[in-house]
This record gives C-alpha cells, sequence and structure tokens, in this order.
C-alpha cells in the first residue's frame, strides 16, 4: 500500500508568535499543528467533525526553530491509525526551506459532544477515513 | 504598488484557535490581527523589519460586528492619521465578507532608539516614506 499522503496548510507566522529567544515559541506550533490535524479532519468527515473530535495525546519533538523571517510554515499531518474510536496522526511543521522544525504524534477521539464520551466511529466515517490511509 | 492617500491591505489567516465559545473571534485577537496589518504598513512604508523600531503605545477598539469563527481568512486595512514628532497614529479597520466593517482601531506606535529604549523623533526619510499612506481628512460626523 502507497504511504499515506500529507495533508498540508501554510500558515503565515504572526508578530506575536514569537518569543524572547527570537523564534517561534514551543506552545505555538501546537496551533500550527492544529490547522493540519482541522484540515485532514474535515477532508474525512466534513466540516462538523471539528465539533466532535477532541486530543487525547499528544507528543512532539522540536528539531530545530522557525523565525519571524521565516515568514511562513508549512504544517502537515497525515493518518497513521484508524481505531475503534480514535485516529492517530503524524504531524510536523516544516520550515520554507524544507527543514522539518518539529514532528508530532497526536491522538484525536471522536466524541458525543452531549455524552461527552468517546464514541465509535460509524461504518461511514470509517470508509471516509480509510481512504486516506 | 503605492496609491497616495490609501491604506494598506492585508488578509490574515484564521486559525482555530482564533475562535471562542461564542462561535465568534475573540475579542483579543483583533489586536493581533490589526498589529500584523501595522506591521505590513510600517514595513511597506519603511522597508522589511522597520517594525522593529515600533512600539505600541496604546490601541483604541471599536468592535461592530462578530467574525464567525467559521471564516477561514479576514481582509484588513491600515493607514496613517497622523504623524507626529516621535510617533504616529494609525487606524486599521476588519472587514467582514460582505465588505462591512467588523472593528475599528486607532493606535500610536512609537518610533524609538533601539540602544536606549527611549523614544525618538522620526527622521525626515521616515516621514517621506510615511507621508504616502496618510489617509484623506474624514469628514466630521
Amino acid at each position: 500500500m502507497a504511504e499515506p499522503t500529507w495533508i498540508e496548510q501554510r500558515i503565515t507566522l504572526r508578530w506575536n508568535d514569537i518569543d524572547l529567544l527570537g523564534h517561534v515559541n514551543h506552545a505555538v506550533y501546537l496551533s500550527y499543528l492544529g490547522e493540519a490535524r482541522d484540515r485532514l479532519g474535515v477532508r474525512a468527515l466534513g466540516s462538523g467533525a471539528m465539533q466532535e473530535l477532541v486530543i487525547a495525546r499528544l507528543e512532539i519533538d522540536y528539531l530545530a526553530e522557525a523565525r519571524l523571517s521565516d515568514e511562513w510554515v508549512t504544517a502537515r499531518s497525515r493518518l497513521l491509525r484508524i481505531g475503534t474510536s480514535s485516529i492517530r496522526t503524524a504531524d510536523e511543521v516544516v520550515r520554507p526551506d524544507g527543514t522539518v522544525v518539529a514532528r508530532a504524534e497526536t491522538v484525536t477521539v471522536m466524541t458525543d459532544r452531549v455524552a461527552l464520551k468517546s464514541r465509535p466511529f460509524t461504518p461511514e466515517e470509517r470508509v471516509e477515513l480509510e481512504k486516506l490511509l | 504598488m503605492t496609491v497616495p492617500g490609501q491604506p494598506i491591505e492585508s488578509r490574515i489567516q484564521v486559525r482555530w484557535n482564533d475562535g471562542d465559545p461564542l462561535g465568534h473571534i475573540n475579542n483579543a485577537v483583533y489586536f493581533t490581527y490589526t498589529a500584523y496589518a501595522r506591521m505590513e504598513l510600517i514595513d511597506a512604508a519603511l522597508g522589511q523589519g522597520a517594525w522593529g523600531s515600533c512600539v505600541a503605545a496604546r490601541v483604541e477598539v471599536d468592535y461592530l460586528r462578530e467574525i464567525p469563527a467559521s471564516y477561514r481568512e479576514v481582509r484588513v486595512t491600515s493607514g496613517v492619521l497622523r504623524i507626529g514628532n516621535s510617533s504616529v497614529r494609525t487606524r486599521e479597520e476588519i472587514f467582514l465578507d460582505d465588505g462591512s466593517v467588523a472593528a475599528r482601531t486607532e493606535a500610536v506606535i512609537v518610533f524609538r532608539n533601539l540602544e536606549t529604549g527611549k523614544s525618538r523623533p522620526l527622521t525626515d526619510e521616515e516621514r517621506a516614506g510615511i507621508a504616502p499612506y496618510v489617509l484623506p481628512e474624514e469628514p466630521e460626523v
């Protein structure tokens, strides 16, 4: 089977993404990654999915720095695994010169927003998600 | 291309976490959007990086309409109202897709000496660079 494709989102850096060290603050990477994951979720499950998907786990390695002079970065996400009620994605932030500055893996859970509990993906959702594998 | 008397226009990507539980862009984020447009104004007028010698001394915002959190992008303009001795007063507007104004801000940004951190008068070159962005006088309401 072919490698799952990256879903990409270009992000323009903001002045206040930068911290006192002159680089993008580590916490801000999480919002960049969220933009790419949102795109992946919307691609597979439609815009309503963003109301139902919550993050259960996120691990991230910071590999290099992004600076304001980079002007923009690409956040990208690809689907690694589909569980019963959760998905695991690989997420990266890439500088314009192609350097991967951060690499993350995230577990995102499908939830019933009324019961506030996780729920299994429906067969239809599963079919759509599998298209991204 | 600079049209004298016209504000510069920026398109700003909306991020998921700009939205708040009311389903609209949070009020504090408007500051980020308008600051970005101001930065582009100063960079357009004085060259990239010039923004680094300015600090905001005052910002006032009128919130006129909600920006739905579903927006992917907003249009923001920034122009100059007045050039002072060591400061510049600017006007920003954030637009909804239908062309109506979602928020209007006025800001005072102060030029400073990067060594001492103190305010300093604008140079003649800076005045000349900013002059094309001075907006026409608004009629008294």
